[in-house]
């Protein structure tokens, strides 16, 4: 029932099941391999609203039976560059995973998230979803979204889907019409896609402080 | 809201012209069946008077209260007492309609409404629509059913106690029992001095409501107008009456040049 935890560098065991991060820093490790084994059910939550550049892959294996639910918020409000990847491998048969990864890009810089559902051969009776959406709230924002499947086995349930765009202009009307301005309509739409995955947030004081530091953005 | 003047009210979207130099006047308490044939313009007029930006106005004036309407935007509109029940309300994934509703009363009001007076009220309007309170804490509109989605909207009625009420088919969909429910809703509304525009196909909700004018919408324009008789009148002989009786051509106008398509051209190689 354990995790395995892998840089380049290193090896890791991780006995908690459920990790969640609100990054306050750039992390040290920035390639990241879980090995999650037979029968284990593993949640990962990366909240992340840091004002650096940051380049996190995430590659998780799963094993018999496994089940791998993977969240991530990234806002990126400056001039610089974010990338993520998060590659899930299924390995062996019967095994679970869904990938969302929700992210705002209010600057000039770039925003992507980038990954891939892999089922290999003899992984049959697997089921994947990628799910990948941004943002753009600035002209200057470049953003890509682009998930993958790769499948090598039959008897399968994988899908995966991308959307990328500003605010969505019936929902924006809908909003208004109730007296919301337009600054507190986007603001509660931006909340909004962010909202579900920081309240996946362990810590409750990390949850706060990602729900101030998101309040806190001017629209 | 004392009076709202449409005059030569000309609205167009993408291209297409919905709205023909339209004028209408609506006084305090009206509650008044816009009816017409599919396509010909009710919805556009709601969404007009409400601030779509998806459509344009050409030309002409909408005053209400003598202050020109089409100048604000819809959350000014709304601050000003109107509101509309959407025909398909869309869904706001990761806006919890606690929050919503709470957005949207405190942008009515000059301070902050407190939380006690906020579930006081919230409690009793899920009670008056039939819906579980417990649906505060969903995503607003996200997998509700058709039903629950209009009883949603006229909770957002009750909420923010409009002046004018623009009801857009707000009884598409509805089961018998929520149609009663949601007709009482309005009536009370409508005694206590709301007014209402209300566009609907269904003779059921006028029946239940009773309103005491009617408008039929032709070609964007207002075709017809008479009391709560013309309603009944359209329920039971359709549309084609006010062709026979009053020569109003339903035909529908398309002001916009449209290609049939390209023919096929096949190239014989000469020998």
């Amino acid at each position: 029932m354990d995790i395995k935890l892998q840089d380049k560098t290193e090896t890791r065991i991780i006995k908690d099941t459920r990790q969640s991060y609100f990054l306050t820093e750039v992390p040290a490790l920035h390639n990241l391999r879980y090995e999650v084994s037979e029968n284990t059910e593993f949640e990962l939550t990366i909240v992340d609203f840091l004002s650096d550049p940051i380049d996190l892959s995430i590659d998780v294996v799963l094993k018999k039976g496994a089940k791998a639910n993977i969240y991530l918020a990234s806002l990126n409000s400056g001039h610089n560059n974010k990338v993520y990847k998060i590659d899930i491998d299924h390995e062996e048969e019967n095994t679970y995973s869904r990938t969302t990864m929700s992210g705002i890009n209010a600057g000039d810089g770039l925003l992507r998230f980038l990954g891939s559902s892999y089922i290999k051969n003899g992984a049959h009776k697997s089921d994947t979803r990628q799910e990948g959406k941004i943002t753009n709230l600035s002209d200057k924002a470049h953003s890509e979204v682009s998930p993958s499947l790769l499948i090598k086995d039959n008897d399968v349930k994988a899908s995966h889907g991308a959307a990328l765009g500003a605010y969505d202009p019936k929902v924006l009307f809908y909003l208004m019409s109730r007296g919301l301005t337009l600054s507190e309509s986007k603001k509660l739409i931006t909340f909004g896609s962010l909202l579900p995955i920081i309240n996946r947030l362990g810590d409750e004081k990390n949850r706060e402080d990602a729900k101030k530091a998101l309040g806190e953005l001017s629209l | 809201m004392d009076k709202l003047q449409i005059r030569n009210l000309s609205c167009s979207a993408e291209g297409n012209k919905i709205i023909r130099d339209l004028s209408l006047d609506i006084v305090k308490g009206d509650c008044l069946a816009l009816l017409g044939p599919n396509g010909h313009g009710k919805s556009t007029l709601l969404n007009v008077l409400m601030g779509n930006p998806r459509y344009q106005v050409d030309s002409g004036s909408v005053l209400y209260d003598d202050e020109d309407l089409l100048k604000l935007t819809p959350d000014l509109r709304s601050k000003k007492g109107i509101f509309m029940a959407f025909q398909n309300p869309p869904d706001v994934p990761g806006v919890v309609s606690m929050d919503f509703f709470r957005a949207a009363l405190n942008s009515h009001s000059d301070k902050p409404v407190s939380l006690f007076n906020f579930y006081k009220t919230t409690t009793k309007a899920y009670e008056e629509v039939g819906l579980d309170s417990e649906m505060a804490s969903r995503y607003l509109n996200e997998g509700y059913s058709g039903g629950e989605k209009k009883r949603n909207e006229i909770l957002q009625m009750l909420l923010l106690k409009p002046d004018l009420v623009l009801l857009d088919e707000i009884d598409s969909g509805l089961d018998v029992d929520a149609m009663a429910l949601i007709a009482s809703t309005i009536k009370t509304l409508k005694e206590q001095g709301t007014t209402f525009i209300i566009v609907s196909h269904y003779e059921k909700l006028f029946e239940l409501v009773e309103p005491n004018r009617t408008a039929v919408i032709v070609n964007g324009r207002i075709a017809k107008e008479g009391d709560s008789s013309l309603a009944k009148k359209i329920a039971s002989q359709g549309y084609s009456f006010l062709e026979k009786e009053f020569g109003i051509n339903l035909t529908k106008e398309n002001d916009k040049q449209q290609s049939i398509g390209v023919c096929a051209a096949k190239q014989v190689e000469k020998k």
